[in-house]
């Protein structure tokens, strides 16, 4: 076991302890160590922004290349001051506006349009004609319980979003009763969804516990093992 | 002259005054409606300018009313005054002038021979006058108060008196008190002619408000007069009671008001405030103007002014001069001892507007803080406007205020907004409770029990809970697909592997991760990792350090795998490497050398170049973004050909990441999520790092799911003991 070995699982093993400490309420020892994660994880960020893009981009290209990314990059400096912000909001724009661009593209062609077509694709005709004529039966009937159940949960879930709702004189303001009653079983959809979400988060909390525990026990076991 | 033409459209009043009108048949009204004293003055203020143009000494040229004047200053001073001269209209002075103008044109047209120098012209006159020792000498004077303007050292003291009335006569005798309080300085006696004195020392009398004595005339002495004496013979009778009446009240409230010296007997007692102590101040020009007008005035006759003229002083018609206004200060009385200063309270004192503040005050500070100008043409002045920085005011002008129209239903709301507010201000603030102990320790003792069942299985390294796989039973689709792709991938494929998870979820990512690496490294393909967060170069090399160095000690870095290292840009950084890697992927290896002179990457141009796609992610958008931005550029337009996209993710994001599972076709080949799909696919190829961690996630599971069910029955039953318990206390 190295001297780097030795320090760095001291060190892990220390912050793993201030960690935990957390399970004893919100302390100064937890913040430390939070504290110093955000440092360190900027820090690196930062360096390695500098290292593997930055410099390689200025020392290696043509300066006729970076004429126009330098004027950009200048552009974003000057959102340093606030007299000066109003300089670098095209250069904001630009990068917000191919952002959101490239972002709402890709969800449209990459989930949207795909998800509709496949949510419809249980109701196919040709689908259900081929597992019957199988005898597969029961995959058709799969298809349309699939189906069904995709299509009433999106209809559902998008009711239960539905806020809209006729203004009655000396009444309250009622959604429609059919909404109404969509948008409580959209309310179940909603709840098992985030039930399945809650347990996947628990059992991943679960899965970085035994994680830390582990590499903690090992340390302290090539400790032992090197006395 | 002409004014016939227009007697049409004068109105009555200056149709009176139209001399044509004397010429209407019945009589002659100009002489009836005219007054007499106009009726004297017209001829008399003609005859100066008729006389300039008078060129014959003889009567026969000289108009008649022209000769009633030299008559009448050619009379002895004995005589009587003349009968007033009817006035003469303008068709008669056209006529009369005619004849006189006659001789004129006639030399003009030099029909006549021209006159002589020692014609006794007027001017020669003039000549003849000022030459004269006495006026009386000369027999046919134009008048003696033009021989006095020309030999003022003889002034013709008798001429004025006789041509006067009585008043004007008392006016001529000469006072021998002095004018006091003369505010400019008169003539002496002896510089001006008897008339220029007579004016100025009846002027002088009305201007400085001297009693006049005996030389001011009789309507002059009325003013300074009492009412019983002058005004009572000429007030009706119910004027005159009103009269006494008034003169009874005030002296009842003025005691002694009427016998103040110095002031007339209507003088207020306020009034006696406001006496001028100083002299007053030299009359202005148009009192001078005043002065040659009055004059004039004062020639005429007394006798023969009307009622309302005759009743009007010069003080009356002069404007009286400007006096200061008084600043209106209380008057202290000190002798009134009895009455004590108020007192105001303070909040009454705060309330007293700016503007009382003594003026005299405000401008003696002022002239404390008046700074002299120091440069420019101002120099050494105060009171300088300021420089233009303290007078121009940037910015936006102060918006006025208006007043708010709100509606009925504004005003509503307004008010509920109001309601809302102070009920938000009164409601009890939720005092900050403590931690109590007993959650507290129920807190220690969970993370402890948690603890416990996770490090004893860790520690004791039992294989107590068997994977998966080895239960009998099958292994599920998506990671069974996963399978497939690996096996199916030819020895030395390029596989880009994305590493998309922060440092928190290692564990779980690299542990469901290990199985399908292995089983890439097994099959002989090499890595090019690569991620888009910025800690993703230490992940890779921690994962590989970490979870292949032992089971694969030969597998070497640049050799085997190559860290691509960082791609910036989040989404859009995704769409370039989707579109073309070659520009994407700038990355040098450690000697130098291009990433993209390699062997390993020498048939890569485009994405779908690569064997197979994986991406480890912990977040379901991180994962979803490389399927909506690099999963389609996988797919071959021309062939269909797919390369496939497999994701090793943690059980958060399993859920999400389902539907492009099981969508038609898949846009996931492959989905291994979490400890368990990384179990079921250890079980599949070898037990690796998942069957270490599989007991204690089990127990884990078991202690958390425990856990939950604990609480959650005793919240259960505490809630329905309140509920019972409100039940209750709601029946009685």
């Amino acid at each position: 076991m190295s001297a780097g070995d030795l320090v760095g699982g001291f060190i892990a093993a220390l912050l793993t302890f201030l960690v935990f400490s957390y399970a004893l309420g919100d302390n100064g020892l937890f913040r430390l160590a939070v504290h110093l994660f955000i440092g360190v994880s900027a820090g690196y960020a930062a360096a390695v922004a500098l290292n593997t893009v930055l410099l390689p981009a200025l020392l290696e290209r043509p300066l006729a290349e970076l004429l126009v990314p330098l004027f950009w990059i200048l552009l974003l400096f000057t959102k340093l001051s606030p007299r000066t912000a109003v300089l670098g909001n095209p250069a904001s724009a630009l990068l917000v506006g191919v952002g959101a661009a490239v972002a709402v593209s890709g969800a449209v062609q990459g989930t949207l349009l795909p998800q509709v077509a496949g949510s419809t694709s249980f109701f196919s005709p040709e689908k259900l004609a081929g597992a019957l004529g199988s005898g597969q039966l029961g995959a058709a009937l799969g298809y349309l319980v699939n189906g069904s159940l995709i299509l009433v949960g999106t209809i559902a879930t998008l009711a239960y979003f539905h806020f809209g709702a006729k203004n009655h004189p000396h009444q309250l303001p009622e959604r429609h009763r059919l909404i109404e009653l969509l948008a409580r079983v959209g309310q179940v959809f909603i709840a098992i969804t985030f039930g399945v979400l809650f347990a996947g988060t628990l059992s991943a909390a679960l899965a970085a516990l035994i994680e830390r525990l582990d590499t903690l026990f090992d340390f302290l076991a090539r400790m032992a093992g090197s006395l | 002259m002409g004014f016939a033409d227009d007697d049409d459209n004068l109105p009555d009043w200056l149709s009176d005054l139209n001399p044509s009108s004397a010429e209407e048949p019945g009589g002659e009204p100009a002489k009836e409606e005219a007054p007499d004293w106009l009726a004297e003055a017209t001829p008399a203020e003609g005859g100066l300018f008729d006389a300039l143009g008078d060129q014959d000494e003889d009567g026969d040229d000289v108009p008649d009313w022209l000769a009633n004047i030299r008559t009448s200053e050619g009379r002895a001073p004995d005589e009587d005054p003349p009968p007033p001269t009817q006035p003469v209209s303008f068709e008669q002075e056209d006529e009369a002038s005619a004849d006189w103008l006659e001789p004129i044109r006639a030399r003009e047209s030099g029909s006549l021979p021209p006159l002589d120098e020692d014609s006794p012209d007027f001017g020669t006159r003039l000549k003849t006058l000022k030459a004269q020792d006495a006026p009386e000498e000369e027999p046919d004077a134009s008048g003696d108060w033009l021989a006095g303007l020309n030999n003022p050292a003889e002034p013709p003291a008798a001429s004025a008196s006789d041509s006067g009335g009585d008043w004007m006569a008392g006016l001529s005798e000469p006072t021998d008190e002095p004018v006091a309080g003369a505010g400019f300085p008169l003539p002496e006696p002896e510089d001006k002619p008897d008339w220029l004195q007579e004016i100025g020392s009846g002027l002088g009398l009305g201007l400085t408000g001297t009693p006049a004595g005996e030389s001011a005339p009789a309507w002059l002495m009325g003013e300074e007069s009492s009412p019983d004496e002058t005004g009572a013979p000429d007030l009706p009778d119910w004027a005159a009671a009103a009269t006494s009446e008034a003169a009874e009240a005030v002296e009842s409230e003025f005691p002694g008001l009427a016998s103040e010296p110095g002031l007339g007997s209507d003088a207020p007692n306020w009034l006696t405030e406001f006496r001028p102590d100083a002299e007053p101040e030299p009359p202005s020009a148009f009192a001078a103007d005043y002065d040659e007008a009055a004059s004039e005035v004062f020639k005429l006759d007394s006798g023969e002014l009307p009622d309302w003229l005759a009743q009007i002083t010069p003080e009356d018609a002069l404007p009286a001069p400007a006096e200061p206004e008084p600043v209106a200060r209380p008057v202290v009385d000190d002798d009134t001892g009895d009455l004590a200063p108020a007192e105001l309270p303070s909040w009454l004192q705060e309330m007293r507007p700016v503007a009382s503040i003594d003026a005299a005050d405000l401008q003696d500070q002022e002239a404390e803080t008046a700074e002299a100008e120091r440069i420019g043409p101002l120099a050494g002045l105060t009171g300088v406007l300021p420089a233009e920085p303290e007078i121009v005011q940037f910015g936006r002008p102060p918006s006025a205020a208006s007043g708010l129209q709100l509606s009925e239903i504004q005003r509503g709301y307004s008010l509920q907004l109001a309601q809302m507010v102070a009920e938000e201000v009164r409601s009890p603030r939720r005092a900050h409770k403590a931690n109590p102990l007993p959650q507290r320790l129920v807190q220690a003792v969970l993370a402890l029990t948690l603890m416990a069942a996770v490090a004893l299985p860790l520690m004791a390294l039992l294989d107590f809970f068997s994977l998966p796989r080895t239960a009998g039973r099958s292994v599920p689709a998506e990671i069974q697909s996963a399978l497939d792709v690996v096996n199916g991938l030819p020895p030395g494929s390029l596989v880009l592997v994305a590493v998309e998870y922060q440092p928190a979820f290692s564990g779980e990512v690299e542990a469901a991760a290990t199985g399908l690496v292995d089983h890439l490294l097994i099959g002989g393909a090499r890595l090019a990792l690569i991620s888009t967060l910025p800690s993703g170069p230490a992940q890779i090399e921690h994962f590989m350090a970490t979870s292949q160095r032992i089971n694969h000690p030969n597998y070497l870095p640049e050799r085997d795998y190559y860290n691509l290292g960082y791609l910036p840009g989040g989404v859009s950084g995704l769409l370039q490497l989707a579109t073309d890697p070659r520009v994407a992927i700038t990355h040098r290896l450690t000697d130098g050398s291009d990433i993209w002179a390699q062997t390993a990457f020498a048939n890569i141009f485009r994405v779908r170049d690569f064997a197979a796609v994986v991406v480890l992610a912990d977040d379901p958008d991180a994962a979803r973004a490389w399927v909506e931005q690099v999963q389609p550029a996988l797919v071959d337009p021309i062939s269909g050909r797919t390369t496939p996209l497999l994701v090793v993710s943690s059980v958060q994001a399993e859920p999400l990441l389902w539907p492009y599972v099981q969508n038609e076709p898949s846009q996931i080949q492959g989905l291994v999520a979490g400890l368990r799909g990384g179990a079921y696919y250890e079980a599949s190829i070898r037990e690796l790092r998942v069957r270490r961690y599989w007991d204690a996630y089990a127990a884990g599971l078991l202690v958390m799911a425990a856990s939950l069910l604990i609480g959650g029955g005793l919240g259960l039953s505490r809630n329905l003991a309140g509920g019972l318990k409100r039940n209750k206390g709601g029946a009685r």
